[in-house]
């Protein structure tokens, strides 16, 4: 037998190092197969293959770089690679590159993380910065648009927050959060990032695997998410949003993968309980304020690297015995949760509204804005061709010129293009008087020009819009936008496509002289139907059409068929009046509204055509009364 | 434990099985104890002066040595025969030592002595007995447990039967085998106390024994039997004082009314008032994974624990460590001709395994599991930077030695080690 003496305490506990940190990796991995078998199966195989090279050059990169370091340092290579662990930082940093990066920023900045991040400091356990959160603000900084061309990404949360503002407006974060899924889809996609930004649940899984098996301390992801998601809400609480605007904080960018994989590091982070709280909460102050007040899209990155710096100073607050710190402990603490409400309550407070444009909103060239029923809508003599009832939706099947057939002149350089009436199909709920939808169903218009309107980007802005609603313009594609607008006040407008004015009463004497005047003649026509020539606004009122002075004003003539002495038909047969202005009663519709009426009934009048209409009017006044 | 402070105790496997089921053995003294070897270092590193020289014929119970200063500390003799005179033997902390060498003349004689009846007694005379019978703590510590009762303020007794330390499972044995010692040691220290109150700590998975001391008690409606959380170092008397009353205290247990005695240390009483002569044996655990045939054996004081492995059906690995005590706080010796003293209860016996310590990974496992709640790894550091003033300021002194830091230290790093050079160079 032979005893030998070892000091104290004889057994030790079969957690080591070691075994944390292939536990660690375990998790990586998990996070790593789940990003490269989604991205495989969502983006396509090219992908995956460049999500494998990432890791493998990344891998290879390290493992090399600490091989040379320890025989340059004059170590025994082999022992000191199995105590430095050189394969857990590079799949960190694959995790944190965007899943589209070329292949020689990823060595560069492995490179830079492992030798300026962790050997330089003397290597594993001694580094005072996260080697991976080094090696991905080098690639942040220097190799940001170094993406594989051939690979392209979509939009993530946060840069698409990041381009309105962090704090989006309370109507706008449920189209922002729907863009990427809800909150269902933030936690469980990936948004063709980061390889490491995989599934939040994913990840959440993985940490509860850490909590359990002591991989990591709870304490500084709870404490960091904590105070992201308790600053975001009370910043969110000063602009109306709620709990759903700070899970949005906590779901979206590299948060708990930062929480969890990276922040963690205990070589990077305090060794006390309430330090490690501390930490936890500076880190998620400094991410909130990069957010919020910083143009990067994202706060998580550096609010690693920062706390990181904070460490030792934290360290050095709480040590001493720890039983008798406690109460030092709750001061920080208390200072450091007063800070963040402090902050995050004025950044919300003084925050200027800025509106989210959807991802998926595609955007036209915003011309004049106009009121849908101020538009001059009648010249696109709209034309109702359909309309059905079901409940208190009305679906109307319309048509209305467009730009080539209104202006001939201005379309003359088209000349090759044959231009059909624009057909819509609206539908009206006629409880609130607000449009449904609006679809094109066949474009008359110019190709390549009025083709914005028939876009879903042009066409949402009429959805729960009424007719005082006010709508943008396609700029350069004008006309095509305005016959849009007449057809939808044509639908809210109950069907017609004049808005009245005032009524008047057919058989009025006044109105029967003015028009008329004495020399009236009122002629048979072959169908039997009675032939008449009236004076209009032209006519009628020298002074107040001397703006058009240029339109040689004529009488307006009237086919008038009588049955019963009610109108049966009224058709024009000549149009003396202001074009674009009287022209509203040139529509059948309006003509309809005549049919069936005799001497005393009261009919509309056109808001803005009133002496047309009325020349209307008289002309059947007349016949009627000269009918008797 | 709480969010601000780690469990600041661990679960620690208790290999409790290995021994608490076997027979309980005693050593053959014609085979092993031709000559008993008494160290005469008591508590707190002091010599005792001798009272004997060589050539005396001294009996069972007869004082040899003692310590009276501030502290009174006699050694007894635990077998009859002849003074052979002073050798220097190792001791347990591993420093040459004098021990005196008596020959075994196999007679067992004893001093006359009569049996204390603890009823009729006064407190004071209680105290007297027990500070004549040179009763120190049985847990490890060796503290004389008469100077602990010295108080009218105890108003809760705990008798600590905890036994955390892995492997070790001669207290629980203690009381299973000896009902009656431990009921009149418990009550002769109730009385001795003064307390209103008695409660007896067992870990909360020893349910059997539990229920057995609940029945053994079960006519004095004072003595409470209690299980505590299974965890390391739920016996430190701190610790078991805070988990019973629920108050801490700076200096001593008496503080928050309490007086912490181990059960063992209540056992031998009750057998010192029914022999009237001093603790002449002990039961020790022999345990751990390199023993053949671990079990509690009763041996004389004196005894080398070579006997001990022998009687346990030696060892199954070349190369061991040799643990006075248990794994957690005992020292490790190099020599089997150590001997069992009083405060002796156990020798763990472990296969040697070389373990490497590798850099600190600064998780803070011993700063989260530290019982005392300091925290070891800036210790290490401040230690390695020669920065005393740091070290006092970390709280060095109260480092109570446990263990736990090394234990749970993932990097192999020997912190406790650490901490006690960063002792030394204090003193």
């Amino acid at each position: 037998m032979v005893a030998k003496y070892k000091a104290g305490p004889a057994i030790r506990d079969k957690a080591s190092t070691g075994r944390i940190m292939l536990e660690f990796t375990l998790g990586l991995c998990v996070v790593y197969l789940y990003s490269l078998i989604n991205a495989y199966l969502t983006l396509g195989p090219a992908y995956a293959v460049n999500i494998l090279t990432i890791l493998a050059a990344s891998l290879v990169t390290s493992v090399v770089c600490e091989a040379i370091y320890a025989l340059i340092t004059k170590k025994d290579v082999k022992e000191f690679l199995k105590n430095s662990y050189p394969w857990v930082t590079p799949m960190v940093i694959a995790l944190v590159m965007p899943m589209n990066m070329k292949i020689y920023p990823v060595i560069a900045s492995t490179l830079i993380g492992v030798f300026f991040g962790k050997l330089v400091y003397g290597g594993f356990g001694q580094n005072i910065f996260n080697p991976a959160g080094v090696a991905r603000a080098v690639i942040f900084a220097s190799f940001a648009a170094n993406t594989n061309p051939d690979l392209v990404t979509g939009a993530t949360p946060c840069a698409s927050v990041n381009t309105v503002s962090w704090l989006p407006m309370a109507g706008d974060l449920p189209t922002l959060i729907s863009d990427f899924g809800g909150v269902g889809g933030l936690l469980l996609q990936n948004f063709s990032s980061t390889i490491g930004e995989a599934s939040s649940l994913v990840i959440i899984l993985v940490c509860v695997y850490y909590v359990v098996r002591d991989v990591i301390d709870y304490r500084i992801p709870l404490s960091y998410v904590a105070t992201i998601f308790i600053g975001a809400t009370i910043a969110g609480a000063f602009n109306g949003l709620g709990l759903t605007y700070g899970l949005f904080h906590i779901l979206s960018g590299g948060v708990l993968f930062g929480a969890i994989f990276m922040l963690t590091d205990p070589v990077t982070s305090p060794m006390t309980a309430p330090g490690k709280i501390l930490f936890g909460i500076f880190a998620g102050m400094v991410c909130l304020l990069i957010r919020f007040l910083g143009n990067a899209p994202e706060g998580v990155l550096f609010s690693i690297l920062i706390a990181n710096m904070v460490t030792p100073l934290i360290d050095r607050i709480f040590a001493g015995k720890q039983t008798e710190l406690i109460g030092k402990a709750y001061k920080f603490l208390a200072g450091a949760l007063a800070l963040v409400v402090l902050f995050t309550g004025l950044i919300g407070f003084s925050h200027e509204d800025k509106e989210y444009v959807s991802i998926h909103k595609p955007v036209f060239d915003h011309g004049e804005t106009l009121t849908i029923k101020d538009e001059d809508y009648r010249r696109f003599n709209v034309k109702l061709v359909d309309s059905s009832t079901e409940g208190n939706l009305t679906t109307y099947k319309l048509d209305a010129k467009g730009y080539g057939l209104i202006d001939p002149e201005g379309h003359a350089q088209y000349a090759t293009v044959e231009y059909k009436r624009n057909e819509f199909t609206i539908v009206v709920n006629n409880d609130t008087n607000t449009v449904e939808s609006v679809s094109f169903d066949v474009f008359g218009d110019t190709p390549d020009i009025g083709d914005a309107c028939v876009g879903e980007a042009f066409l949402e802005q009429f959805i729960g819009a009424g007719p005082d609603s006010s709508v943008d313009v396609v700029s350069g594609a004008t006309w095509t936008s305005k016959s849009v607008m007449a057809a939808v006040f044509y639908a809210l407008n109950g069907g017609k496509a004049y808005s009245v004015g005032s009524t008047e009463t057919i058989g009025n004497p006044e109105d029967y002289a003015k028009f008329t005047g004495s020399e009236y003649t009122v002629s048979r026509n072959d169908d039997g139907s009675y032939h008449i020539d009236v004076r209009g606004y032209g006519l009628i009122d020298p002074e107040g059409h001397a703006q058009y002075a240029t339109v040689t004003y004529t009488k307006n003539g009237f086919d008038i068929a009588v049955e019963d002495g009610k109108v049966a038909s009224i058709v024009w047969t000549n149009f003396g009046d202001t074009p674009g202005v009287g022209d509203a009663c040139l529509s059948d519709d309006y003509l309809a509204s005549f049919v069936g009426k005799g001497i005393g009934d009261e009919v509309d009048l056109i808001s803005g055509a009133t002496w047309t209409s009325r020349s209307i009017v008289a002309a059947i006044s007349a016949v009627l009364g000269g009918s008797h | 434990m709480s969010f601000l402070l780690g469990p600041m105790c661990n679960k620690i496997p208790g290999h409790k099985d290995m021994s608490v089921h076997e027979e309980v053995i005693t050593i053959d003294d014609h085979k092993y104890l031709q000559e008993a070897y008494i160290p005469l270092t008591v508590y707190g590193g002091v010599t005792a002066t001798l009272l004997v020289k060589e050539g005396d014929h001294v009996l069972i119970g007869q004082k040899l040595a003692e310590r009276n200063d501030n502290f009174y500390v006699p050694v007894f003799a635990p077998i009859s025969g002849t003074v052979k005179g002073i050798v220097k033997r190792m001791g347990s902390n591993l420093r040459p030592a004098d021990h005196l060498v008596i020959e075994n003349d196999f007679k067992y004689e004893t001093i006359k002595a009569d049996p204390f009846n603890w009823e009729t007694a006064s407190k004071e005379e209680i105290l007297e007995f027990t500070k004549s019978m040179g009763l120190v703590g049985q847990g490890g510590a060796g503290f004389p447990t008469y100077f602990k009762y010295r108080t009218d303020a105890c108003e809760t007794l705990i008798i600590n039967g905890v036994e955390c330390e892995p492997y070790i499972t001669s207290d629980a044995k203690g009381m299973e085998c000896y009902p009656e010692y431990f009921r009149e040691g418990v009550r002769a220290m109730f009385k001795m106390s003064g307390a209103k109150k008695c409660v007896i700590a067992l870990k909360e998975y020893k349910v059997e024994l539990i229920k057995s001391l609940k029945e053994l008690f079960s006519d004095l409606p004072e003595v409470e039997v209690i299980g505590v959380k299974d965890a390391y170092p739920m016996g430190w008397e701190r610790k078991l004082v805070e988990t019973v009353t629920g108050k801490t205290y700076e200096r001593l247990q008496i503080e928050t009314g309490s007086i912490v005695s181990n059960s063992t240390s209540a056992i031998k009483l009750g057998e010192s008032m029914k022999t009237g002569l001093p603790m002449s044996t002990k039961m020790v655990t022999v345990s751990g994974e390199a023993v053949n045939h671990p079990t509690n054996v009763i041996c004389r004081l004196g005894t080398p624990i070579k006997a001990l492995i022998e009687s346990c059906g030696g060892l199954n690995a070349e190369t061991v460590l040799l643990v006075m005590g248990g794994p957690m706080m005992g020292n490790s010796v190099i020599k089997d001709e150590v001997v069992i003293n009083k405060t002796d209860n156990a020798l763990t016996i472990l296969p040697y395994v070389e373990s490497k310590e590798i850099g600190c990974l600064r998780c803070g496992r011993c700063v989260d599991h530290c019982p005392a709640g300091l925290e070891p790894v800036n210790i290490v550091n401040a230690y390695k930077a020669k920065n005393n003033d740091l070290l006092n300021k970390l709280k060095i002194r109260d480092c109570i030695e446990c263990g736990m830091c090394s234990y749970v230290c993932p990097s192999k790093i020997d912190v406790t080690e650490y901490i006690r050079r960063a002792k030394r160079t204090l003193k």
